[in-house]
């Protein structure tokens, strides 16, 4: 399923929408039921505008305690990996097996020699450490996509489970973020977001506040 | 700015919430001199002229650093925050948060110390309801650690393990397993380091709680020895937490009867840890029991031990005096609303420790590389209860409201993990329920409880007994952090009484903790008595 959007709070409730209504039931192993749909692709074509705004919904339902901004910043951009955390995003994407910064010795210097190169991506699922059966705690985001179309700098990305209503927001505010710090490098303009979303779901227990969502303006 | 100074604060800016010790900042700023002082005055082969030497020389270098230290808090980058033992001084940066810019003579430093917003539970901090758990120390210490004995071969290199730790908590180490380094160790041995421990603990005001498991014993005249030596020098801040069940009371009378009549005459606390009923450990600290669920201590027992060094048991604590509360509002709903407040405070100090888990934690992940995720997999958060007696009229309807209240903070709990995990900061955040002991603040209300007291085995028979043991058992159910039964035993016993008491409860009734205080021994005593 495909979805396209100019702004960002269009798109999300587009998606919520959506799940709400063709979502199939699903139960996991910790016996959460979830609407689900698989493969939803979502493109926001101008997601600067409003890339805040699920964001500032979610926080403003009160209900939990949605992480800040420079928390979300901080956990992408932070290179060294974290001695309590299971992984962090930033530690996957600047400093890969602890060896590679992906970001800054390979996505940048690729893109400023060739311009046109499909060869632009971020891995952040890690076969060695994450394809066992131990492990509980593996990264939602698996890849990021970097292409330059009309001279902007579009970013496309992975999400093997996407809780769209409450990770979805964060998840896209975190790779603009990223798009933003790779555009400056290379003096570009950002454009638009897709994210591509393997299992895109939305809790049960959180059908009343999805409504309260929808019927925002 | 004067080289010293400089240095010195180059260890504030390393771990900017610490408290540190000043003995530390020697070392630290002088690190080739003390070296070799230390081996001066440790080296078997000096001679006494030369320990003075050594002694004198480190008394110099006390006092070099005292002077810069005092420079530093005259000009308020630092302040003391605790003298201990004997006389040893604790500094920590003078700003609680913020960025704090030091300029002096063309230099210049920056440290910056994270702010924590608990403006959520303020209003009842100074209504004295609520009270944070060694709030100096709060965000870069966990309370309570679980070591394993039996990743060692001698008394001596734990105890190096255990003196480490003192750091790196504010309440207490549990030390799991205790019985296999008492067996494998020599008497002397063993009451030297009791020793250590006696001074240790009360020079670092921290605790230790010795788990010995009864089924691993196999020298009962060593376990005796031992207890007769802990009955001597009655450690204050130790507790002796005896894990074991009912059959083990009868393979090891003869041991029991030594412990129950030492410990009885020292007047020091028999804990009794019932097996059957919970196998996770139990340790007491000063703020209240810590412990761990059944299905994680499994897991744990599984696929982590050997591995780590042991385990974090308890990040943060809270303790909320329910009787001040009600003595101010009689809203069940505010109630909830307040323990809302408090697990959101909690979590925000969670994550808080989490982000710089590399700084306030880095001796902890030295010393359980590559597994230290799992070493911190099951801590959790507490919030703590005082002075909830559901026997006085007014909190006769405490038990079922802690009983729905945990289930929302659960339910909070797992929303606030599936919120984290999907922005991509997968931590752990749990929060359960547990009891205060009278000594974690002076601030406390005034409790006004009734005391259990025994005096003989059919005591346990009379109706006000039974109802107590009863409600006590459903309060464990609500206590996932722990909790714990205490009865007085007065009056002249024999051993075997106490023995068969022991029993009676184990088989009897699902209470993990049995607390037997011999302090009314001699007193003249009724079975139920109120107690300030």
């Amino acid at each position: 399923m495909e979805i396209t959007k100019d702004s960002t709070l269009e798109a999300w409730k587009a998606t919520l929408e959506l799940i709400r209504n063709k979502g199939i039931e699903t139960t996991d192993r910790e016996n959460r039921v979830s609407k689900e749909i698989i493969d939803v692709i979502i493109k926001i074509n101008n997601p600067e505008q409003d890339i805040t705004k699920p964001i500032e919904i979610m926080k403003g339902l009160k209900k939990w305690v949605y992480p800040e901004l420079e928390e979300l910043e901080d956990v992408f951009f932070k290179k060294q990996a974290s001695s309590v955390y299971y992984y962090t995003y930033g530690a996957r994407i600047f400093n890969y097996a602890n060896t590679k910064n992906q970001v800054d010795d390979y996505i940048v210097p690729l893109l400023k020699k060739n311009p046109s190169t499909r060869r632009a991506i971020v891995v952040l699922y890690h076969p060695t450490i994450d394809s066992r059966l131990s492990i509980k705690e593996v990264p939602g985001l698996t890849s990021i996509y970097f292409k330059i179309l009309d001279n902007k700098l579009t970013i496309t990305t992975v999400i093997r489970s996407n809780d769209m209503f409450i990770g979805w927001p964060a998840n896209i505010y975190q790779v603009y973020l990223l798009q933003k710090y790779v555009g400056k490098e290379l003096g570009l303009e950002t454009g638009s977001i897709t994210t591509i979303s393997h299992s895109a779901h939305v809790f049960e227990e959180y059908k009343e506040e999805v409504e309260e969502v929808l019927k925002k303006g | 700015m004067h080289i010293i100074e400089q240095r010195i604060l180059n260890n504030f800016k390393k771990e900017p919430g610490r408290e540190i010790p000043t003995t530390e900042i020697v070392r630290a700023v002088y690190p080739e001199e003390y070296a070799k002082i230390i081996r001066g005055m440790s080296d078997e082969l000096s001679d006494k002229r030369l320990i003075q030497q050594a002694r004198r020389k480190k008394g110099q270098l006390h006092r070099k650093i005292l002077y810069h230290l005092g420079n530093l808090v005259k000009d308020d980058i630092l302040k003391v925050t605790s003298i201990k033992g004997k006389g040893e001084k604790y500094f920590s940066l003078s700003i609680e948060e913020g960025e704090l810019i030091i300029e002096k003579k063309h230099k210049k430093i920056v440290i910056s110390k994270p702010s924590i917003s608990t403006t959520l539970i303020e209003e009842y901090e100074d209504k004295g309801i609520v009270h944070k758990f060694d709030p100096d120390n709060w965000i870069n210490k966990v309370n309570c650690i679980l070591l394993e004995s039996t990743k060692h071969t001698g008394l001596n290199s734990f105890y190096n393990l255990i003196y480490t730790c003192f750091s790196e908590v504010n309440d207490v180490l549990g030390l799991n397993n205790f019985e296999h380094l008492i067996q494998k160790s020599s008497q002397e041995n063993v009451e030297e380091i009791l020793k250590k421990l006696d001074i240790d603990t009360k020079d670092h005001e921290r605790f230790v709680s010795l788990i010995i498991n009864v089924k691993n014993i196999d020298d009962d005249k060593k376990v005796s020895d031992f207890i007769k030596s802990f009955a001597k020098i009655n450690p204050k801040n130790v507790t002796l937490v005896f894990k074991t069940e009912s059959k083990e009371l009868r393979a090891h009378k003869t041991l029991f009867k030594t412990l129950i009549s030492e410990l009885s005459e020292a007047e020091i606390k028999i804990n009794i840890h019932n097996r059957k009923v919970h196998n996770a450990p139990i340790i007491i600290g000063k703020a209240g029991p810590y412990t761990l669920l059944e299905e994680e201590w499994k897991e744990y027992e599984e696929n982590i031990r050997g591995k780590t060094m042991g385990l974090v048991i308890a990040n943060t604590t809270i303790a909320i005096d329910v009787n001040r509360f009600f003595s101010q509002t009689r809203d069940n709903q505010e109630f909830r609303s307040l323990i809302q407040r408090t697990a959101k405070t909690l979590l925000k100090v969670n994550t808080t420790q989490k982000k710089k888990a590399n700084e306030y934690f880095k001796r902890l992940d030295e010393l359980n590389k590559p597994y230290t995720k799992k070493f911190f997999a099951y801590a959790k958060n507490y919030i703590r209860f005082w002075n909830y007696d559901w026997r006085e009229k007014q909190h006769e309807h405490i038990l079922e409201l802690l009983e729905s209240t945990i289930q929302e903070i659960k339910k909070f709990c797992t929303t606030q993990q599936t919120i984290y995990r999907a922005c991509g900061i997968p931590f752990n955040f749990n929060i359960v329920f547990s009891s205060v002991f009278r000594k974690y603040i002076q601030n406390l209300s005034t409790r006004r409880y009734i005391k259990t007291t025994i005096r003989k085995f059919k005591d346990y028979h009379t109706p006000e007994i039974i109802k107590f043991i009863e409600t006590r058992e459903k309060l464990f159910k609500i206590f996932e952090g722990g909790d714990r039964i205490r009865f007085f035993r007065s009056e002249e016993f024999v051993p075997e009484e106490v023995i068969r008491e022991f029993t009676f409860l184990i088989n009897t009734y699902e209470l993990p903790l049995i607390t037997y205080d011999f302090r009314e021994r001699r007193g003249e005593t009724k079975l139920t008595s109120f107690m300030e």
